[in-house]
């Protein structure tokens, strides 16, 4: 019982921190050096967290199991997220790669979901798994620029541990682990980005997380518990963090963003997880 | 008018004794039942069945080598007695019954072994994946029913790994134990 929580919260961050930290070594003395890798390292993170958590290899391809899709699909984020860092300011690239890979994980993830539902209850997945695609990808779009400071990164480290607690709401306690190593990863790369390397690392590493965690949610609201109107809660996460810093609140302090974003995603969430532990037919007990 | 009496006298014996010869049987589901036994914590037995079992019998007395048995079980209806944990067992870290609705068992080659005794071979497919096991079956009994319709029932006793397919989830001494027992109660009348 210890290997899957040394999975979920020790070995990610420990690979994240680093690969991050070896592509920064190599990458100069510049102060963006290493910052193409972050997707890469957050992916690789992940490739090591998720069969520890699982309990088993991935023993094939494609993967029996749709919770297993996105570890085959790691390495298709982490070449998206290089490409997107080097490409990404090119819109119309950015959104068509984007949502392109985002559309063929959630076809694959729940495409079984779907195959096993009513019409109307399958327009109802596609629905809500287009929404939470679409929101992370706008709000991690949102938290890129200007990115002088690791504030954002924090805060999508908190917004996925919170996520990864919702989700294990909805009783799927494996999937929110998932998160859990996603947000595991994503504080490896904290910590390097602290140390001031990696500069705008969030252009490679945003489109990773919005491949994979919006998947491992829709597989939670797909195959688990997790109610619709918790994922609709779950997606506001990063558009909430990344209005902080917009409108109204452009040119404050970014860590005074930070906690004003932290505290409007962290009350949407803070919802979602009441949702989901109210949608159990009785008291939460453990068992 | 007494002739067709007769006839149907005699066929109501018939059928009232053990018939011989190949006969096709579906599963009473109210009255089939399939337990299951995993250990928890390393420290006890954990029990909990499946309520919904449905399925036919081929049976060929003369040459029991041409029976066959297909069973399909809902993986849904897993049942513990506590709803949280037959959710999480329905969930994606378990059996992901949305994903695999359906639990099924098809016979390649059954042997009798002894009296009401028989070795049967077959493909049990759960959490899609698919392997060969052989468990042994024992024919409990088999007669009229009173409502005019002949039963038959067996009992099987056997033991699969969940890591086998693909359920390794928890799994370890002070987890979830790997090994599940089964036993299944199968009860079913003649088509």
């Amino acid at each position: 019982m210890l290997w899957p929580l040394l999975f979920t919260a020790v070995f990610p961050p420990l690979v994240a921190a680093a690969a991050l930290a070896l592509a920064g070594i190599l990458g100069g003395r510049r102060p963006e050096r290493g910052a193409a890798w972050g997707g890469a390292a957050l992916a690789l993170a992940y490739l090591v967290g998720h069969p520890g958590v699982r309990g088993q290899l991935v023993d094939a391809l494609p993967p029996t199991d749709v919770t297993d899709w996105p570890w085959a699909l790691a390495p298709l984020a982490a070449l998206l997220g290089g490409v997107l860092h080097r490409w990404g300011r090119v819109a119309p690239l950015r959104w068509v790669l984007l949502c392109s890979a985002q559309g063929l994980g959630l076809w694959l993830v729940l495409a079984p979901a779907l195959r096993n539902q009513g019409s109307s209850g399958a327009w109802l997945v596609v629905f809500l798994a287009g929404l939470l695609a679409l929101a992370y990808a706008l709000g991690l779009a949102g938290l890129e620029e200007p990115e002088r400071e690791p504030s954002a990164l924090l805060g999508l480290v908190a917004l996925v541990s919170f996520s990864s607690g919702v989700v294990v709401l909805g009783r799927t306690a494996s999937v929110g682990q998932l998160c859990g190593v996603l947000a595991a990863g994503l504080f490896g790369l904290f910590v390097v980005r602290w140390r001031g390397w990696a500069q705008g690392l969030l252009r490679s590493t945003a489109p990773v997380l919005a491949l994979l965690h919006p998947l491992l949610v829709a597989n939670a609201y797909a195959y688990a518990y997790l109610p619709a109107s918790a994922t609709i809660l779950l997606a506001l996460g990063p558009l909430l963090l990344a209005a902080a810093r917009r409108g109204p609140f452009r040119g404050r302090p970014t860590w005074q963003a930070l906690a004003l974003g932290l505290a409007a995603s962290g009350a949407a969430y803070a919802g979602a997880a009441a949702l989901a532990a109210g949608a159990a037919p009785e008291p939460y007990s453990p068992y | 008018m007494t002739t067709r009496l007769r006839l149907a006298a005699l066929l109501a014996a018939a059928c009232a004794t053990p018939c011989l010869g190949a006969e096709t049987y579906g599963i009473d589901p109210v009255h089939s039942t399939i337990i299951f036994r995993i250990k928890h914590l390393g420290v006890s037995y954990l029990y909990g069945r499946f309520n919904k079992v449905q399925g036919t019998l081929f049976l060929d007395d003369e040459d029991p080598s041409k029976s066959k048995i297909s069973v399909e079980v809902t993986a849904a209806s897993v049942d513990t007695g506590n709803q949280k944990r037959d959710d999480h067992l329905r969930g994606p870290d378990f059996f992901n019954v949305k994903q695999f609705p359906k639990i099924t068992f098809k016979s390649t080659k059954v042997k009798k072994t002894g009296e009401a005794i028989y070795e049967v071979t077959g493909n049990l497919s759960l959490h899609g994946k698919t392997k060969q096991i052989t468990v042994r079956a024992t024919r409990v009994g088999t007669g009229p029913d009173p409502w005019g319709g002949h039963r038959t029932g067996f009992e099987l006793v056997f033991r699969v790994k969940r890591s086998d397919f693909g359920m390794n989830y928890m799994q370890g001494e002070k987890g979830i134990g790997d090994e599940v027992r089964l036993i299944v109660g199968i009860e079913a009348v003649r088509k």
